[in-house]
């Protein structure tokens, strides 16, 4: 009997599956759809969007909405797979996300993005204090980076750290992890748990003046130079999508956002022009560390 | 006589066993880096343990729609794994299917969902196909398992011989339908943990604001999600009947998250032609040779450079993990025993066992990394604390079964000459069962900076590199097949005799 019940559930499910999966394709408006790298404070990242996605919806005249994505990768994945026509990358994701769809152009970058700079925070009981030259303590302590596709919590830093001792970090260091994002490498190297970190340092200024941060356990022990990070970029083919000049369109709506509400969701003052030859030192970077492919 | 011989045979065997499995864990520390970095943790930890133990929540309908997502994932997934492993078991004998089902099994759900996420996105297909591969094959093993243990066989019922099918239907599986049933819904609980481990990856079960609340220190939030899918997992036993599934997979195929994801037939040619090539093969003027040659070349530093490392450290942590697992387990079976007199204690130790098999790995992991520092010790305690709560759960059915032929209860002496002996063949064959899941589990680890060849397999989907990804896939699910192997032998070794002598009481 039960045998019997359970065969017939066995041909329901399967046939509902299939027609529930054929039926799957829904014909959608034309809408526009933007994601975002999360960087720092995942909780809040619908709500931080969601006004920006209000804002382009007036200026543009076509709906726009935001997706909140997990990781730097789904959202390379997400641009690629056309799921997503417009994102707000990190230097490294967007040149990536630029190389797997050709044709799509980093349209605007935050003031700060052309001087952005990466920290390396150490905890207290390492004894390592700020120093302009680059900290030759670190060696032989742990260390974690942020995400493993971060510009600021990866490969700047991973790229200062080899130009320094000509070795990779798994060498130099007693442990490497990996923490995920910005605010959790902050948090992690304030406990304690890894003694050196590299992060952000918009992510730790603003943890800073939200009190989030005790400066007797962590503190900033060195800067990195300076190079060009996150930027928009719109997905080849919008204009021919959208109608014409809509890439355009888009980027104006961007370059004229003055809301400091809005602007304070990435956190910048501004958003200024910017195009794919500014991000080729990040390029060449990546691709010297092997995390691109030429 | 002879039975007296043999079973003391069969108990050496499994205590010389242990003491290997043992001996092979501490050896493997030796290697290993295990080192306690001395950190300031309590600061941080009194205020996760005060946000774990004041639950609060802003949005109970989303933890609703996480939930329900959670279970209709798991559902279908499981059932149709079911399905498929129950016609797999029928083929089991046949080295290429058990060949097959190994190499499948050996790739985690979250490697399954981020491969199936390039070819269909963030959708239901890739959460329930994700859940349902890896489960088929781990069914049709199980399922095939349990047949040879049935009692009666073919030669008693000589006019089946000829229609294996029948044979099957009548003689199989109603002598095993009970534990084929139990089974399932076994695996259903583990479908409802995978189902929520997906959300790391970004489906939208209730897994995903789990991994969010932890990394942003929410532990507030968290507590509450915790405590949500204890209760989920808890409750199971009173609401999943068989004969109510298909209403219940009827509601979840209904309320299924839609998608916009439309392309997928582009995704899946272009994922097979181009992605997971290396471009070193994809220079227009090279011919078939040059191509094998440069990809071998390309094969081989990978191997040099992640695949022997990664396996290196693999087996380090698994072998570390499979010790620490059976300690535990050894240390929690008498106290979990001696539990059971008391209803209050009992329902204590139940609840502990509850939280130690359904608290995520990468969850204990982040707590002990705060604790221990970066290192292999906190990635080994987690999946102990893991494993050896499955095993002590699963292990708790014979326990009582045990106790009903005995007295009321038990007092230790009774559990070290009657419970202890009569469960360590069981107890062994679950360990070795386990053995594979540790292998994979590794996987998720990678917040530790331990460089297992999960860890370097999420590096490459992290670097959109899916060339390495599925190069180091093949790798680990070659070691599986040949963990699969050895763990199938010694099964064969201890659990057939022990089961032989069992049966000759």
């Amino acid at each position: 009997m039960s045998c019997k019940t359970f065969c017939l559930s066995l041909l329901i499910l399967v046939t509902s599956y299939c027609t529930a999966v054929s039926g799957a394709v829904v014909a959608t408006d034309k809408v526009l759809t933007f994601t975002a790298i999360p960087d720092q404070d995942q909780s809040q990242l619908r709500m931080r969007f969601q006004q920006v996605a209000d804002y382009l919806t007036t200026e543009l005249g076509v709906q726009v909405n935001y997706i909140p994505v997990k990781s730097y990768a789904a959202a390379i994945g997400a641009f690629r797979n056309n799921q997503v026509q417009l994102a707000w990358f990190g230097g490294l994701s967007g040149v990536r996300a630029r190389q797997l769809v050709p044709g799509s152009r980093a349209i605007a970058q935050g003031i700060e993005d052309r001087q952005f700079k990466s920290y390396f925070i150490a905890h207290h009981s390492t004894g390592l204090s700020a120093s302009d030259s680059f900290p030759q303590g670190i060696a032989g302590k742990t260390f974690t980076f942020g995400s493993k596709g971060s510009t600021s919590g990866r490969l700047m830093p991973e790229y200062y750290i080899r130009e320094q001792w000509q070795r990779s970090p798994q060498q130099l260091f007693s442990a490497v992890g990996f923490s995920g994002d910005h605010s959790l490498t902050i948090s992690q190297v304030q406990a304690g748990a890894y003694q050196v970190g590299a992060v952000n340092y918009q992510v730790w200024q603003s943890m800073l003046a939200a009190g989030k941060i005790d400066q007797s356990k962590v503190s900033v022990i060195w800067q990195t130079p300076q190079y060009t990070d996150y930027q928009w970029t719109i997905r080849a083919g919008v204009d021919r999508d959208y109608g014409a000049g809509f890439s355009d369109k888009v980027q104006a709506a961007l370059l004229q956002m003055r809301d400091p509400q809005l602007l304070k969701q990435f956190p910048r003052s501004g958003f200024i022009r910017a195009e794919n030859a500014d991000y080729q030192a990040i390029k060449e970077t990546a691709i010297a560390l092997d995390l691109l492919q030429p | 006589m002879n039975t007296l011989s043999s079973g003391s045979s069969v108990g050496l065997k499994l205590r010389n066993f242990s003491l290997l499995l043992v001996a092979a864990g501490l050896l493997a520390s030796i290697f290993a880096d295990v080192q306690i970095y001395a950190s300031e943790p309590w600061a941080h930890l009194r205020i996760m343990l005060q946000g774990l133990f004041s639950p609060s929540i802003s949005d109970p309908q989303q933890l609703a729609i996480d939930l329900f997502y959670t279970l209709s994932f798991a559902l279908i997934g499981v059932s149709l794994a079911a399905v498929a492993g129950l016609l797999l078991s029928l083929l089991y004998q046949h080295p290429l299917v058990r060949f097959c089902c190994a190499f499948f099994r050996a790739i985690h759900e979250l490697f399954w969902a981020l491969l199936f996420m390039q070819l269909f996105g963030l959708s239901a297909s890739t959460a329930i196909l994700a859940i349902a591969i890896p489960y088929a094959c781990t069914f049709a093993r199980v399922f095939h398992d349990i047949y040879q243990h049935a009692p009666i066989k073919l030669r008693q019922l000589p006019e089946l011989a000829d229609s294996k099918f029948s044979h099957f239907l009548y003689v199989l599986l109603p002598q095993v339908w009970p534990q084929m049933r139990s089974y399932l819904r076994y695996r259903f609980e583990c479908g409802v943990r995978t189902s929520a481990v997906l959300g790391f990856v970004g489906l939208p079960t209730i897994g995903f604001h789990l991994e969010t609340a932890f990394k942003q220190g929410d532990y507030s939030y968290a507590g509450a999600l915790l405590l949500a899918f204890f209760l989920l997992i808890a409750s199971i036993k009173y609401w999943l009947k068989v004969y109510l599934l298909p209403v219940y997979i009827g509601i979840a195929l209904w309320f299924l998250p839609g998608s916009e994801f439309t392309n997928s037939s582009d995704n899946i040619w272009r994922f097979f032609s181009v992605d997971i090539w290396p471009a070193v093969i994809k220079t227009a003027d090279q011919s078939i040779v040059e191509k094998l040659l440069a990809y071998g070349q390309w094969l081989s530093s990978l191997l040099l450079q992640q695949g022997l490392p990664g396996m290196g450290s693999t087996l380090l942590l698994s072998l570390m993990a499979l010790a620490a697992t059976a300690v535990l387990c050894v240390l929690l079976a008498p106290l979990l025993t001696l539990m059971r007199g008391q209803w209050l204690v009992n329902s204590a130790g139940q609840c502990l066992l509850l939280v130690m098999r359904s608290t995520p790995e990468y969850i204990l992991a982040f707590v002990l990394l705060l604790l221990l520092g970066p290192s292999m010790l906190p990635a080994v305690i987690a999946l102990a604390i893991h494993n050896s709560g499955l095993i002590s759960f699963l292990l708790q059915r014979d326990i009582a079964a045990a106790q009903t032929s005995t007295t009321a209860s038990v007092s230790f002496s009774d559990f070290l000459y009657k419970v202890m002996p009569d469960l360590y063949a069981k107890f062994i064959s679950l360990l070795m069962y386990r053995a594979e899941i540790i292998l994979r589990e590794s996987a998720i680890l990678g917040v530790l900076g331990v460089t297992t060849l999960g860890f370097y397999i999420d590096s490459a989907f992290e670097d959109l590199r899916f060339d390495r990804a599925l190069a180091l896939l093949f790798l680990t699910a070659l070691l599986n097949v040949v963990v699969d192997q050895l763990s199938r032998k010694l099964q064969l070794c201890f659990s057939d005799q022990g089961i032989r002598v069992r049966s000759k009481d």
